[in-house]
């Protein structure tokens, strides 16, 4: 389950900085443009990269259960002692 | 000894005191490598960014940022995105799997031998390569503080180490990177508003394009240099003014002769430099601003950057000349400032497809785009390559501890990345860059500010360096003890022949790091780093991704991926253009591969090498634990 949703959002945040990757490398007016007249797009996009690692990682640990692996078997006092 | 001395020495030596207070009790070889797996998910989280945030990130970061701006920022945003590969992928699998390496991870699933001693190489490759930035780092910090040679620095640092690593281990570790980590992000905090609330100042101490001198002579015959009566050097520019210009001479053997027309006997320094030449509107300063009118009024004014240059006389003796360029402010605020990236601008002097030169022009500006993405690759997939970050999975109970402290990891490091670019185009201006060492930007800047500034900002990149190089050598001690010596060995060791053992390999490791930080000296340590993450994602994250995600990986698949991927990244880094010159200086024309940064070929390289040789060897013990759901 963790696993389906992490890699649901890795692939999110990937196209975005796939996106990144090719607007730096091969259009370079593209990221010149200021569409707002402040920031540019190419400070305005790694802003975006860095906070988008920060909304996606918050929704990852909304998200993810606690689960029970397989390999390691844990006592139920040992699971809630886990989060305190 | 002075104020800003006993600052530096006073707070190094509390950190390093409480470290050692709080990590007294790891005695067991489990505690020594792993801390237990106690150590609670806020103190990992940061710890985590303590790791991270190593000299390379401070140091390095701000010294690309303020040398060629953007593309200083661009490590900064892809190191935080390597980490959203290890939160969503990699790290709650690995939890599961392992104890105390990477190796135990993968061994965990096949029972190989071969498995466990090449994930054991690379580890050792990957913490080595990964030591040698920091090594600088602690050698460009020791020199404005102590006046001491960048030598003298690497020893020092690599000394105290040692001496850490071997005596306590993995708790006091963590408790060092932790108590760093939480120091480094507010003070650069507090170092950004500081920087924030000064702005801009017009400084016009260096003029460019002023009336050509008289009676001069050519030292560098053919070339555009001109030196007049009064020993000064100027170039000459294309509409006839001429640009005063700072500059050593070298001789053919390497002895430092002049700097600036001035004998080395009388210890001359470069002037330092760093600063705005023209604010919009035409007004003297700014005055306090915010942090986005900051980058647009930056990208609005004219900065004045140096452009190295090197050149030979008829004596064989090597200038080394920095000319100032005025630059404009938006062409700081994208990519392609550094040489190694210029030709992504698409600005390469007009490509005339007539022109004969224009093939050269046009090939460069592909291997420029490719190195370019190259290098955003390697970032992206090696943080959760690195040894040194995964083995600090271990030092928390469970998956969810695991899940949420790479959540305040991110944080913590992401807010960090944020200040670099107002800490880096801080130091761009601050007129305290020192031309010859991009890596002491962000020290100097603080000074400017303030001695104490000055000492606390020290102080904390001298722990980042201490903390992240223990952790490192853990690492690879770890790898020597856990996987080398016991499969190597064929018996496990006791308990307390692991933990000599491990202190042993600790001193070999920490004794190779010294030697190869000075050999490395004048190289940008965010440059090194990204390399170190070139190797261990073309070595690493094939294996582990497979490993996680196809049933079909087989035990001899994974060691022959995690060697070819090793050792082509390894080849090609030190084949690249930046080793010939930087490191074994030869021309760089010589160089023997066509761009500096492998993860481009190395890491598509890994998995193919990976699929082919699972598929095509299928004989090998297929796994024997079922994979994670």
């Amino acid at each position: 389950m963790n696993r389906r949703l992490g890699l649901v959002l890795f692939l999110i945040y990937s196209s975005f900085y796939a996106l990144f990757m090719v607007l730096a490398a091969f259009y370079p007016n593209v990221v010149a443009l200021r569409p707002t007249g402040g920031l540019n797009v190419a400070v305005g996009y790694g802003f975006g990269l860095i906070f988008g690692a920060f909304a996606l990682s918050l929704v990852y640990l909304l998200l993810a259960r606690d689960e029970t692996p397989k390999t390691t078997k844990r006592t139920d006092a040992e699971r809630t002692g886990a989060d305190s | 000894m002075n104020a800003t001395l006993l600052v530096f020495s006073l707070l190094v030596g509390s950190v390093l005191g409480i470290s050692f207070w709080l990590g007294r009790k790891a005695k067991s070889s489990e505690g020594y490598f792993a801390a237990h797996g106690e150590i609670p998910w806020f103190i990992n989280g940061i710890a985590f960014a303590g790791d991270y945030l190593s000299a390379a990130s401070f140091l390095g970061i701000c010294g690309m940022i303020a040398f060629y701006g953007y593309d200083g920022f661009l490590y900064s945003v892809g190191f935080l995105a390597g980490w959203v590969v290890a939160l969503f992928v990699i790290a709650e699998p690995l939890k599961r799997l392992g104890r105390f390496t990477f190796a135990d991870a993968l061994a965990s699933r096949f029972a190989s031998r071969s498995i466990t001693l090449s994930a054991a190489i690379s580890t050792l490759v990957v913490s080595v390569f990964y030591l040698i930035p920091q090594m600088v780092g602690a050698g460009a910090l020791i020199r404005p503080l102590l006046g001491w040679e960048h030598w003298q620095g690497v020893l020092v640092v690599g000394a105290i180490v040692t001496v850490i690593v071997v005596t306590a281990g993995m708790v006091s570790t963590t408790w060092v990177q932790f108590i760093k980590g939480s120091l480094l992000v507010v003070f650069c905090g507090v170092l950004t508003v500081l920087v924030l609330r000064r702005g801009f100042v017009v400084d016009d101490r260096f003029p460019t394009h002023q009336k050509s001198p008289e009676d001069t002579t050519e030292p560098l015959p053919g070339l555009p240099f001109l030196l007049d009566a009064s020993g000064r050097l100027f170039k000459k520019e294309n509409d006839g003014s001429a640009t005063p210009v700072q500059w050593t001479v070298t001789s053919a053997d390497g002895r430092l002769e002049e700097v600036n027309g001035q004998p080395s006997s009388a210890s001359p320094k470069l002037r330092p430099v760093g600063s705005i030449v023209a604010l919009p509107g035409g007004v003297e300063k700014t005055g306090p601003l915010g942090p986005e009118s900051f980058l647009t009024t930056l990208s609005e004014s004219e900065v004045l950057l140096w452009k190295k240059e090197t050149h030979v006389d008829p004596k064989k003796r090597v200038y080394g000349i920095w000319v100032p360029t005025r630059t404009r402010g938006e062409n700081l605020l994208l990519p392609g400032q550094h040489k190694l990236f210029q030709g992504i601008r698409g600005n390469l002097p007009s490509i005339d497809p007539a022109r004969p030169e224009s093939a050269e022009l046009r090939k460069k500006a592909l291997l420029s785009r490719v190195d370019f993405l190259s290098l955003l690759l390697a970032l992206f997939c090696g943080t959760a390559s690195l040894p040194h970050i995964l083995i600090r999975y271990y030092t928390v109970k469970d998956e969810p501890s695991a899940r949420k402290s790479t959540v305040v990891g991110i944080f913590a490091i992401g807010f960090f990345y944020v200040l670099t670019l107002f800490i880096g185009l801080g130091a761009m201006t601050s007129g305290a860059l020192d031309l010859t060492d991009t890596n002491t930007a962000a020290p100097l800047l603080a000074k400017t500010i303030g001695e104490l500034p000055f000492a606390v900002i020290s102080a904390i990149a001298f722990t980042t360096v201490l903390g992240t190089v223990a952790g490192l050598v853990m690492a690879a001690s770890g790898a020597i003890v856990h996987d080398l010596l016991g499969s190597v060995l064929g018996r496990t060791l006791t308990d307390l022949e692991q933990v000599r053992a491990g202190k042993t390999a600790a001193i070999v490791v920490g004794a190779l790091a010294m030697l190869l930080g000075i050999q490395f000296a004048s190289m940008n340590v965010s440059f090194l780093v990204a390399w170190a993450f070139n190797i261990a994602a073309s070595a690493n994250l094939p294996a582990l991704v497979l490993l996680l995600f196809w049933r079909g990986t087989t035990a001899r698949g994974i060691s022959a991926a995690i060697l070819t991927g090793l050792f082509t990244s390894l080849a090609w880094v030190l084949a690249s253009r930046e080793a010939f010159e930087n490191v074994y200086g030869l021309p760089a024309e010589d160089a023997l591969v066509p761009f500096s940064q492998p993860a481009i070929v190395t890491v598509p390289l890994g998995f193919v090498v990976l699929v082919v040789v699972s598929l095509t060897a299928g004989r090998a013990p297929a796994s024997h634990v079922s994979p994670p759901d």
